[in-house]
């Protein structure tokens, strides 16, 4: 049993764009443990998203392989890795993308109607999880009635609603004032220190960084 | 006595059929009417290119939306049914309305531009279920463009930019 909740082995990843090769990342090997606040730190164009992306099944490497509970999801295909971003996975990122006519109790329980759950049984949890991100009083308005803010929290929380192993966060708060931006990291912090909950999280702001445990840094594709 | 020979004797005359008759008439019309029926023609083909324009347009403003339904696990199946689904729904409703408009129209121009007429329209109901299903037949042919273009969707780059 693998010690990483979540491991990239030899990742290599090459964009062809008019008969030009572009080699993105070069031969990437890295593991984020079990109950890990890790923080992908690098300036812009080091290709940090694009491992993040890679590591949460949502692109695909040219070559290597993510294992996640042993196996590797990089071979998995369309089905599997639907059923992977329900169950076991959250993502976060900078522009929230959150669906605009749907509520904020709607937009969190997504996941769970896409794996053909019924909402009823969450009702617990959804309550549970709006006062964990402070948003109780906002369930039933649509994401253009919230800030900034409040809407990467609808994020955080539906990144939580199907309790998954790891969550993704691709510059949280690279949409945020600096002090919301805080409280966004506080939050990832918290879910990390009492719900035990993997985090790997791109950031350029060493700042941001520090709220972790970890840093991993890349540059020009390459983890240093 | 006036003899039909003394009045009409020296011009040239003709006669015909009731049948010769009918059918110059029918020719008239058809002739008259020829036009319309093109424009029929012309119209559902205009009708069809303003679905599929309107299908894929919606398909192009949804994609980001798609994008974020498959980022927190759709499928490609599960995203075929809702297109399929939306795809049935919006043509269901266009072709109730249109043929209960177009049902309406007929009825109207008879009551209302031509009241002296003493024909009615023969309306076949055949005619408007058949127009019906063909626009649902559209309305699902437009949906298939959405479905195989979302089976290859890099969700990455509809996500990575607002």
């Amino acid at each position: 049993m693998s010690r990483y909740a979540i491991e990239a082995r030899g990742i290599i990843k090459d964009y062809h764009v008019g008969g030009i090769v572009s080699h993105v990342l070069r031969d990437v090997s890295v593991g984020v443990a079990t109950g890990e606040f890790a923080s992908i730190m690098g300036p812009s164009g080091s290709w940090k998203s694009t491992l993040l992306y890679i590591l949460g099944g949502l692109d695909n490497p040219t070559r290597g392989s993510v294992l996640m509970n042993g196996r590797d999801i990089a071979q998995f295909d369309d089905t599997n890795k639907s059923i992977m971003r329900r169950r076991n996975i959250g993502f976060v990122f900078q522009f929230y993308n959150l669906i605009p006519n749907l509520n904020v109790a709607e937009n969190i329980l997504l996941p769970v109607l896409l794996d053909g759950k019924k909402i009823g049984e969450y009702k617990r949890q959804l309550k549970e999880i709006l006062e964990v991100v402070g948003l109780t009083e906002k369930r039933k308005h649509t994401p253009r009635e919230l800030s900034g803010g409040q809407q990467q929290r609808v994020a955080i929380a539906r990144a939580l609603i199907n309790n998954p192993d790891i969550i993704f966060a691709d510059e949280p708060t690279g949409n945020l004032d600096s002090k919301t931006g805080s409280e966004i990291l506080a939050l990832l912090r918290e879910i990390n220190r009492e719900q035990g909950k993997t985090i790997l999280m791109v950031t350029h702001s060493k700042d941001a960084a520090q709220y972790g445990n970890r840093m991993i840094y890349v540059r020009d594709g390459v983890v240093e | 006595m006036v003899q039909i020979r003394d009045l009409f004797g020296t011009t040239n005359h003709w006669s015909r059929t009731i049948k010769e008759f009918t059918e110059d008439g029918l020719r008239t019309v058809n002739a008259f009417l020829q036009p319309m029926q093109n424009l029929t023609w012309f119209i559902l083909i205009l009708a069809t290119v303003g679905i599929i324009n309107n299908l894929i347009i919606n398909y192009i403003q949804k994609r980001r939306a798609t994008a974020m339904y498959k980022s927190v696990g759709m499928s490609n199946w599960q995203n075929m049914i809702m297109t399929l689904t939306e795809g049935l729904s919006s043509g269901l409703i266009g072709a109730v309305i249109a043929m209960i408009i177009s049902w309406l129209e007929i009825k109207t121009i008879f009551l209302v531009a031509a009241p002296r007429i003493a024909m009615q329209p023969k309306l076949e109901l055949g005619t408007f279920l058949f127009a019906g299903a063909l626009g649902v037949g559209i309305t699902l042919i437009g949906s298939i463009v959405p479905i195989v273009k979302n089976r290859s969707m890099k969700i990455v780059e509809e996500l990575k930019f607002d």
